[in-house]
This record gives structure tokens, sequence and C-alpha cells, in this order.
């Protein structure tokens, strides 16, 4: 304060009482050394807590992440049962021992697998065969559940069978790629020539829930099914 | 320190001054009023008083708040007088563009508009100012009859921030508030300092331009022939296109679109185009302005801190030089002893939309120094062993795909732009989607949420309103741009703090004149400057910077304007002779 220049230049306010002075508590209020570069660097833990705390930038720092501030809740498309496409660059969700081995029944060609429940199992031997469903995502980021096909039990697997899984295990570190090749009696397994980024899995990946959902009105939990009903002949 | 409150500060200095300012040079300080806000405590100095201080009328340490309406103005009054800075600032200007900053229209900012917005009654109109600027530029000597005038109608200004201030930072956050304070002290410095320029080469080359200009015209217009005298004829350009197999973006008329930013744009895609681009520009803008130069032939002009919607700066382009044709650069040279530094950050956008979004491919991509070609290698189009050299198509590609990412296009735009089958262009801007998947999720979360909660907010608090027709390129653009502001904002602030001359903050550069002695030295600093703000806006992630530098007697040159700056100096040197 210069209360000289007041009272020599305007006369008129020297009436008005100087401004309240600062009492020691005002000096360590969190205003002074405000965001100074200094309170960045580590140095700055010599300050006071409160001061060191108060005053900087980082502390001052809004959040950008809006898109969890965002609250959103996107309902993911209804996850495809499918084998990968022959032009398909994929890779596989491990580890394999939580692949889930399971019995399905074919509704017709094409990728039309029901899903048989563990309980009716042992009723619908004849119709069903194993399979191991395998979570899989393709390059456009699209999940989706491969039901590997798995030789009958008791029965010596094919080159098919084989070299599928071989295709998984291959898939969970690589972009691979898969095709038929009827000469060798198997699939032939690329992998994709260029540095690609690693996939990005949505944030809770649960292989339960996601095969709930993908067979949700594909399940087959009693003989009294359409689908059981036909291959018995019943309708 | 965000319930920090007007109770905070021992003092609360609300400062006005009155001042001339002719184009180009430091302000004539008129007059002050300063009223503390708690003790009403007031005083009127004008300009012998004034002179007759070492030192403000008021306090200006971290106890003081000083309080103004586009304080840079006052500082460079504080300046002229040869006055310190205050510690504490807040600026009530850049507040009320906080408080009504939107996408939609381009709301006035003037201290009357902001007392109009709250509804608060005063006795100032824009008559009435508009007659008071007047006065103050008749100049000195004024009679004591204007002098008391203009004291009065500066001490209405001072009422006015009086009652803006509770209600603008009512519930305002304080420590961002200050910070923006803070960069008004940069930008007073910045604008003092102004850029260097051959100012007689300048002068004679705006005197001879009348007399040039036809030969100019004449002389680009060789490769083009779209010019039938002086005026450009739209039919012979859209000839040339047909010739030269460029497509050229249309009105929704389906003429041809001619305005400034397409042809900059498209100039960027077709190199050939540049001097055409160069010509027409200058020939429109060189028609009624001049850039104003100080007579210490420096280039001064206001930054215009915080106007744009992003918070950047958005200085006239017709004061500033940098507003000009890229040719016109040439006129800006550093004085015997110093040089000229560009310091750009490299990449910035891509970097913060890396950082922001937390997507690692992205900040893998941006740390490889080569953002483009790393991309085309993670995304599978070039092996891992491609350089620049064995692969520059490929890049190429790459690099428009990531700005056509950067400018929200879309695969018809980046087609065009890349003259290439609009297929192609959508595969491009499929593989950045699966690339940079986490960049898209955070990309799209943020328009979710400005569309949700009606705003969006920088690191430092720099706020957009989403209006009723929202753009979602913009929407998603807006960190990115608004972000860089702030870094750019925090690099002047520390820069000029560590007495660094800065010239001009240029979008995502700055320009710096350092003396020879220790050029290598401050380089150095200008650059940890700019990398430390970059660590602070992106939470720890840095950007690299690139310095060009022009010694003494070098001039700036920026490539893009160098054929049009040889040929307008061989006709200027012809005239002269």
């Amino acid at each position: 304060m210069k209360n000289l220049y007041l009272n020599n230049l305007n006369p008129l306010e020297s009436e008005i009482p100087p401004p309240p002075k600062c009492n020691d508590e005002d000096l360590h209020k969190p205003n002074s050394h405000l965001f100074r570069k200094e309170d960045m660097k580590e140095t700055s833990t010599e300050q006071p807590e409160s001061s060191k705390k108060a005053f900087s930038l980082t502390d001052i720092r809004n959040d950008q992440n809006f898109d969890k501030q965002a609250g959103i809740v996107h309902h993911t498309p209804k996850i495809e049962v499918k084998r990968p496409g022959k032009f398909t660059f994929f890779r596989t969700f491990g580890p394999k021992e939580n692949w889930i081995k399971a019995k399905v029944v074919d509704d017709g060609p094409g990728d039309n697998e029901l899903l048989v429940s563990n309980a009716i199992q042992h009723l619908v031997e004849d119709y069903s065969r194993p399979v191991l469903l395998i979570p899989c995502i393709d390059r456009q980021g699209r999940v989706f559940i491969w039901p590997l096909k798995m030789a009958k039990e008791g029965s010596f697997p094919m080159r098919w069978h084989t070299s599928t899984r071989e295709a998984a295990i291959h898939a969970l570190t690589n972009w691979t790629q898969i095709s038929a090749d009827k000469k060798i009696k198997a699939y032939s397994i690329k992998t994709a020539e260029g540095d690609l980024s690693e996939p990005v899995w949505p944030d809770r990946m649960d292989i339960e829930t996601l095969i709930q959902d993908a067979f949700a009105d594909k399940y087959i939990d009693s003989l009294d099914h359409p689908v059981i009903q036909q291959l018995r002949g019943l309708v | 320190m965000k319930t920090l409150s007007l109770k905070a500060y021992g003092e609360i200095w609300l400062v006005d001054f009155e001042f001339r300012s002719p184009p180009g040079e430091p302000p004539e300080v008129v007059c002050l009023v300063a009223r503390e806000y708690h003790t009403k405590q007031q005083v009127r100095l004008v300009a012998s008083e004034m002179a007759a201080l070492e030192e403000p009328p008021y306090g200006l340490g971290d106890d003081c708040l000083f309080v103004a309406y586009c304080a840079s103005a006052e500082f460079s009054c504080h300046l002229a007088l040869g006055w310190a800075l205050p510690t504490q600032v807040l600026d009530l200007f850049a507040e009320f563009r906080v408080a009504t900053n939107t996408t939609e229209g381009h709301p006035p900012a003037y201290l009357l508009d902001a007392l109009k917005h709250f509804g608060i009654n005063h006795s100032t109109d824009s008559v009435e100012k508009e007659l008071m600027c007047d006065l103050i530029m008749t100049g000195e000597p004024y009679s004591d009859k204007d002098q008391k005038q203009i004291l009065d109608y500066c001490e209405s200004n001072v009422v006015a921030l009086e009652l803006l201030l509770p209600r603008l930072m009512d519930e305002g956050n304080w420590p961002q508030a200050l910070l923006r304070g803070r960069y008004m002290k940069a930008v007073t410095q910045i604008e003092r300092n102004g850029t260097p320029v051959e100012a007689g080469l300048l002068s004679q080359t705006l005197e001879s331009w009348p007399d040039i200009r036809s030969h100019l015209i004449a002389l680009v217009d060789t490769d083009f022939g779209v010019y039938e005298g002086t005026t450009f004829k739209k039919a012979a350009f859209s000839h040339y296109l047909m010739k030269e197999g460029i497509a050229w973006p249309q009105l929704p008329s389906g003429g041809l679109d001619l305005k400034e930013g397409t042809f900059a744009d498209m100039a960027k895609i077709h190199p050939q185009i540049g001097p055409l681009h160069s010509l027409r520009s200058s020939l429109s803008k060189l028609r009624t302005a001049a850039p104003t130069i100080g007579t210490d032939e420096r280039n001064r002009f206001s930054l215009v801190p915080f106007r744009s919607r992003t918070g950047r700066n958005q200085p006239s382009s017709r004061e500033a030089l940098f507003g000009y044709s890229a040719w016109m650069r040439g006129f800006m040279k550093a004085t015997p002893g110093f040089a000229l530094v560009y310091i750009d950050w490299s990449q910035q956008e891509f970097g913060i939309a890396a950082a922001l979004s937390g997507d690692q491919a992205m900040m893998t991509a941006y740390a490889s120094g080569d953002p483009y070609l790393e991309f085309a290698r993670q995304a599978g189009s070039v092996p891992p062993e491609a350089t620049k050299q064995s692969h520059p198509d490929e890049r190429a590609l790459f690099k428009e795909c990531v700005l056509a990412v950067q400018y929200g296009m879309g695969a018809a735009s980046l087609a065009k732009r890349i003259d290439q089958p609009e297929s192609k262009a959508a595969h491009l801007l499929s593989l950045h989607r699966r690339t940079y998947g986490r960049f898209w999720e955070w990309s799209e979360g943020v328009l979710d949420y400005a569309l949700l909660e009606g705003k969006l907010k920088t690191t430092f608090g720099w706020p957009i309103q989403i209006g009723a027709k929202p753009n979602k390129r913009s929407i998603q653009n807006f960190l990115m741009q608004a972000n860089g502001a702030e870094m750019l904002r925090l690099a002047c602030i520390f820069a000029t703090e560590a007495e660094i001359k800065v010239c001009a903050p240029v979008h995502d550069a700055v320009l710096i004149e350092a003396s020879l002695d220790s050029l290598e030295a401050t380089i150095t600093a200008m650059q940890e400057h700019m990398a430390e703000a970059s660590r602070i806006v992106l939470n720890g992630f840095e950007l690299r910077s690139d310095a060009e530098c022009f010694p003494y007697p070098q001039r700036y040159a920026d490539p893009r304007g160098q054929t049009m700056w040889d040929t307008v100096m061989t006709l200027v040197n012809r005239e002269a002779a």
C-alpha cells in the first residue's frame, strides 16, 4: 500500500481507513507463489504441505477422460457364433485352459449351432457333436465365439480338427487367417505379415457371459426343444 | 484452492488505464483509476502524475489481487511507465469469455457486453464510449474539463469491474482463472517485444505495390493463364484445373470454391497451386491493409488472447505479418547480433490426441519420431524395416489419413485430398480405426459427454458450451485444439518469466529472438519450456519440438513463399532501378 499517494493525490479519500493488514494466517493462504513452475519439481517438497499441494499446476489440471465421465453404457451388439471367415484375420482370447468344451446341435447347414445344456447332453448324444468354444476378435474389433469342431469321444482326431486347434493356439499371439486346404485335408494357417497393433478386447472379458450372450436364443435345455423334436422325427 | 475467494486477498485492486496507442507503438498513457474493492479507496492519476512515480499506487505482491478487463492493455501501460507487473492477476475479459464461450455464434466480449450479459445497469453506453475514445485519441494537452471527463470515464470502467467481479467469480475456478491472468502478463511482454522487420524494404515494397502488381500477375500467371489483365477468370481457372487433372472443391451452387481457406488447403495438396494462392491472397490483402510497424522497426499488434472458441489468440490478420501470405514473412529479420528462431511442436495435434486418449499404439507412433510411417507399419501396410526413403508414397498416404482424421474428414473428402478412389480413402480411415481403437473410443466418449452435459473443458478449464446445432467434428476436435492452446499459453508464460524474448506465438509454435552469444542455450531453454508445458497438459507425456534458426543477416524464410518472395523482390528492385 502506498498511502502516501492516496493521501496526496486524492484528499477526499484520506478519511477512509487503509485496508486491513494481513495477519500471519493470511500470509500462509494458498495464494502466494501460485502456479510457480518450481512447484512442479521435487525440490518443492521442502515447502509447507498446504502450500505444496495447493499450488501445483498438476493439482488444478482437469481430467480429460470424458469417455469415462460420460457414464454411457454401450450395448454391445449380439455376439455372433461363427468360424473365422477365410479372409478374416483374427485373434483368440486366452488362456486356452479357459476355453469351454461343450456340445452343440446343428440346426441346418452353416453357422447354426445350438448349445446343449449339460443336463441333457447324454440324451442327445446321437444328434450333437463336441466343440471348443473360443472367444475371438477380428481386425474391426468385433468379438465372436468360434465353436471349434472336436473329434467325437473315442474317435481319432482328423487333421481338420488338429489343424484348427493349432490355428486357435497360434492366434493367441498372432493375427491369423485360416483356409481349408482339401489337398492336405487340413486348414492352412497364415500369419499377418505386418507389425499389426494388438487387439483391443472389451473391458470385461468374461467367457461365460460372452457364451451366454452368444447362445441366448440358441440354447437347448429340454427334449421338447423344436430342433430336437424335429431331429427325432416327432414333428 | 477451488474455494479461494475474494476474501482471501488483503487488497483487491480494480484497475483501468486510458491510453493512446499508435499502430505498432507502445501506448502513450493518459490516465489511471484504481479502486480497492474492500475499502473503496480510489486513486485517480493523470499522465504527468504517473510519470513521477517509480511504482504503481497499489500493491503488486502475493496478497494483492490485480483485477482488470483485458489486463494486457493495463500491463502495457505499466511497462510504458517502467512499473513492474503484479503477481496475482484476474482478467475479467478472460473470465467473461470462459462464462460465455459457445459453439454457436461469436458472442461479443467488450466490457459493455459483459455488463449487459449480467443485466447490470451502467452509466456508460457505447455512444459515450466512442466519444470518449475520440477525445482520448486527440492527444495531450487536454483541457481541465476534458481531463476530468476522461478520468470520470475511466472511473466508470472501474465501477463496471467492481460490479462484474462478484458476478463472474462467484462460482469460478480461481486457480485456473489466475493462471489465465498470469498468461496476460506473458501476452503483454510478447506484444511489447514485437517482431523485428526490415521496415525499409517492407515500406518500399508496399509503396511499389500498385506499380508492380500487374507485372507480378503477369509473371505468376505465366504458369496458369487464369488472369485477363488484373482480373482473375474463373472459366480460365476451371480450364487449368481440367488440364492439370486437379479435383477442386465446389460450392453448393456447383461453382468452384475460391475462398482463401480452400486455396490454402488445395495448395498444400497440390504445391503447384502455391504461387497462385500467394498471389491472390496478397492482391486481396495488400489492397487495403499493411502490417503495423513501430518506429523501432518492429511489428507490434494485439494478440487478442482467448478470443477464439478454442481459447487461442486471434490477432488481426491485417496487423500481424504472420497473418499475411507466407512470402511476406521474408520481411522478418533479426537485428545485428541476434537471431530469430521459429520453434514448433512436432505433430502437436497427433501427440495430444495420443496422450489424452491414452492410446498406447498412438503414443508409440508419436514416440517413434515419424508417426505417419509408424502408423503405416502398425497397420501392416509397410514392412517393419520401411523408411521415409523406401516408402515415401505410403507414408504420404498415411500422413494424409492422420490429417484427415484430425480435420474430421470423411472418405469422400480424403479421397479428393489424396486424389484416389473413395474406396481407398475409406480403407485408410478404417485402418486408423483399427490401429487406434482406444483413441476412437475416447473420441466418441468425448462426443457423448459433450452432447449429454452440454459442455467440455480443457485441462486448465477453457470451456465450450454446446449449442443447439452441434457440429460433431468440431466437438471431437475441440480438446485437441483447445489443449494445444493451453500448452502454448503455458510455454509463453514459462518463457517470458525466464526472460526469453518471445516475439509471437503462432498456433503451435513460437517465434523468439535470441542473442547470437547465447543462441544455443536460449533455444535449448525454450524447447525445454515447451516440453514442460506439454508434460503438464498431457499428464507426463512429452511432445518434441523443432527449431529453425535465422541469424542476422539472414531473413526469415518460409519455403512455401520462397518463389513468390524472389519474384516480388526482383520486381521491387527493378522498380527502384
